[in-house]
């Protein structure tokens, strides 16, 4: 679920602007499609740090709806949504995964049990 | 179709204008998106779950070919290649970027097309009987009152902040299309051999959270006291809608807790006090919208076309097609063409770019240039001679639009759910599909007959679960996706809400409960009883045995 206070294993997302696309904000304070690539937090003053970040980056006059969600550490890993909803604003609509900005991501998982069906 | 004047196109322009200084402020940072929010919203665009939308208005449905060949033009150039039909005769673009949106709105406005009051607190596009204007069960076409209604409503500054949205819906038959009582105003145009031509009024439907099948408040509004009417209905709800809870702000909340009645009077002397200043107006203006619309000049044929029997007796396909798909018309000769977008395993509503440009060739050809949207997800072609039946479904063949499955199982109504909507819980449409798979075997979609089936993926109810003979509700349970199973539904004539079966099931579990109610439908049913029939005689109690077992 969006808008969550700092909690541990956090992540940050936001919309473009533009486009309207998700995007998750890197550890670097920049914005990839790739949920993947996003930075997750360890603890709540992390999460907090990271939010701040997000408000003031060099890039926040480029997206909106900047909040945290929870995420969980793949195995490998790498970050990734907990959430049913957040799982699908990650990967675009599950009933045409043509579309969607992070169609042309190669290395995100597409076979996560909780989206098929 | 109505014929847009200056003053029409003028309007349209001068909104476009103010829409793109808006955008660009909003591109540049001067705006911020609470700021810009309100301002998208009156002009149509959303910001969904992974892109803006664009909800493009099609007044009572209408479309020449033009304009449809400028919605797949659209669909092609700035999104991606197909466009979605939604349950109110509107028509979805997923994909637009917000610095495109002005040209879009251009290229619409090209064609006479909009997308103004498509969102927001105002009053929304407005919808009609598909089958206006071709159809034998008809008064008269109600198409020209429902432009003037548009007319009216449009940019309405006593109306444009409204406690909330506001749908209002017109038919002049009484087998309804239009789901009428599912409105906050629904019309029913009717002729009253003492007191002539005039309206039926129902108030205060509608679906969402909390869904009423709305009250008749009058038998007969005369047609030129029709706007009067109108607008004291909607003064008494500015007045007293409630603004402090969004959930409790639809008429049908004001409707229900005043009572019916009571709501009645008071617009009953709103009516009586500004119905004098406005008196004959609305006939002049009405009679100018009128001479606007073009009616086609049909043929003079006769009822039977030999080639068709012939067609019909060569080719059981086409045969099949003709009696599933086609509709009578109330000229001779001719027939309304039904187009479904339900195929199989297809996303319901969605169309391709391609298929769009076929259809309006279609359309231009061989139904005097148009093309209906139905509030069922589906298309028609409303003035098609017969004998040209069989041309027009091989072209449809072509186009992937010749199914026959029209108000069956598989003919499902489903939002877009959270595959696409920021306000959804639960997806619907994989459920739609995984559901219409499941009667792809023809012999059994044909044996259960009349069945609709309809999807909501959460409480606002946009895919009408209420009014489905089988309805299904996404919830999202826990992080979990769970499905609320509800059975006895009609948005018809007869209109009903549909009630609960019981505990939820998950998404496979969900498909097997439609499954098993069917199956008990075959066994209980008596001769040529569809299901509704049939569960209003029997009632839910086999089904909920059948689904939750007797203990």
């Amino acid at each position: 679920m969006s808008n969550l206070k700092p909690q541990p294993s956090q992540i940050v997302t936001a919309n473009e602007i533009g486009t309207g696309a998700v995007v998750f904000m890197t550890a670097e304070g920049t914005w990839t499609f790739d949920v993947t690539a996003a930075c997750l937090s360890e603890t709540a003053a992390e999460s907090e740090a990271m939010l701040a970040l997000a408000q003031t980056s060099n890039n926040r006059s480029e997206v909106e709806l900047v909040c945290l969600i929870a995420a969980q550490r793949l195995p490998d890993g790498r970050p990734w949504p907990v959430h049913p909803r957040e799982v699908i604003r990650a990967l675009g609509p599950t009933v045409r995964h043509d579309l969607g900005y992070q169609a042309d991501i190669k290395n995100t998982s597409r076979t996560l049990t909780d989206v098929s069906l | 179709m109505y014929l847009y004047d200056e003053y029409d196109k003028s309007v349209v322009r001068q909104r476009i204008a103010d829409f793109r200084d808006a955008t660009e402020r909003r591109l540049s940072g001067v705006l911020s998106e609470e700021e810009f929010k309100l301002v998208r919203q009156m002009n149509g665009v959303y910001l969904q779950l992974h892109a803006y939308m664009l909800r493009v208005a099609i007044p009572y449905g209408s479309l020449n070919s033009r304009q449809l060949h400028r919605l797949a033009h659209i669909a092609r150039v700035y999104d991606k290649g197909y466009g979605h039909f939604t349950t109110r005769q509107n028509i979805q673009f997923n994909w637009p970027q917000l610095q495109q949106m002005p040209d879009i709105l251009e290229e619409l406005a090209g064609v006479d097309m909009h997308a103004i009051q498509t969102s927001g607190n105002v009053i929304r596009n407005i919808t009609a009987d598909h089958f206006a204007g071709a159809t034998a069960d008809e008064v008269d076409d109600p198409r020209p009152i429902a432009e003037l209604i548009r007319q009216w409503s449009t940019l309405h500054p006593e109306f444009s902040f409204l406690p909330r949205k506001f749908k209002i819906a017109v038919t002049a038959s009484a087998k309804d299309r239009t789901a009428v009582k599912f409105h906050d105003i629904g019309l029913v145009l009717h002729e009253d051999q003492t007191s002539g031509r005039g309206f039926k009024v129902y108030v205060g439907g509608g679906l969402g959270r909390t869904p009423f099948v709305g009250h008749k408040i009058r038998e007969f509004v005369p047609e030129a006291q029709l706007l009067a009417y109108i607008e004291a209905i909607l003064r008494t709800y500015n007045e007293l809608g409630r603004r402090d809870n969004a959930f409790k702000a639809r008429i049908k909340i004001l409707v229900h807790e005043m009572g019916a009645d009571a709501f009645g009077e008071l617009v009953e002397q709103e009516f009586s006090r500004i119905q004098p200043m406005v008196d004959d107006l609305p006939t002049k203006e009405l009679e100018r919208i009128r001479q606007r619309f073009i009616t086609p000049d049909f043929a003079d044929l006769s009822d039977t076309d030999l080639g068709l029997e012939r067609a019909k007796a060569e080719d059981p396909e086409f045969k099949r097609w003709v009696s599933r798909n086609c509709s009578t018309h109330k000229i001779p000769g001719y027939a309304i063409v039904g187009v479904s977008l339900k195929d199989h395993g297809a996303i319901p509503g969605d169309i391709t770019a391609e298929a769009m440009d076929q259809l309006a060739e279609l359309g231009k050809l061989y139904s005097h240039d148009e093309i209906r949207a139905t509030h069922e997800q589906n298309l028609v072609l409303p003035h098609v001679k017969k004998r040209d039946l069989y041309v027009v479904w091989r072209g449809l063949q072509a186009a992937g639009l010749a199914t026959t499955n029209l108000g069956q199982a598989s003919d499902i109504i489903s939002c877009p759910g959270l595959d696409y909507c920021v306000l959804a819980n639960a997806r619907s449409i994989p459920i739609a599909q995984a559901i219409a798979q499941r009667f792809a075997d023809r012999k059994r979609e044909d044996l259960v007959g009349a069945l609709k089936i309809r999807i909501s993926g959460c409480i606002n109810a946009c895919g009408h679960h209420h009014a489905g003979h089988i309805g299904i509700l996404g919830v999202d349970r826990k992080g979990e996706e769970m499905y609320q199973l509800s059975l006895g539904g009609s948005g018809a004539e007869d209109a009903a809400i549909s009630q609960s079966t019981g505990r939820g099931f998950d998404a496979d579990g969900i498909v097997d409960a439609v499954d098993t109610v069917v199956g008990i439908y075959l066994d209980h049913r008596h001769e040529g009883e569809n299901f509704l029939e049939a569960y209003r005689r029997i009632g839910p109690q086999p089904f909920k045995e059948a689904l939750y077992g007797t203990a």
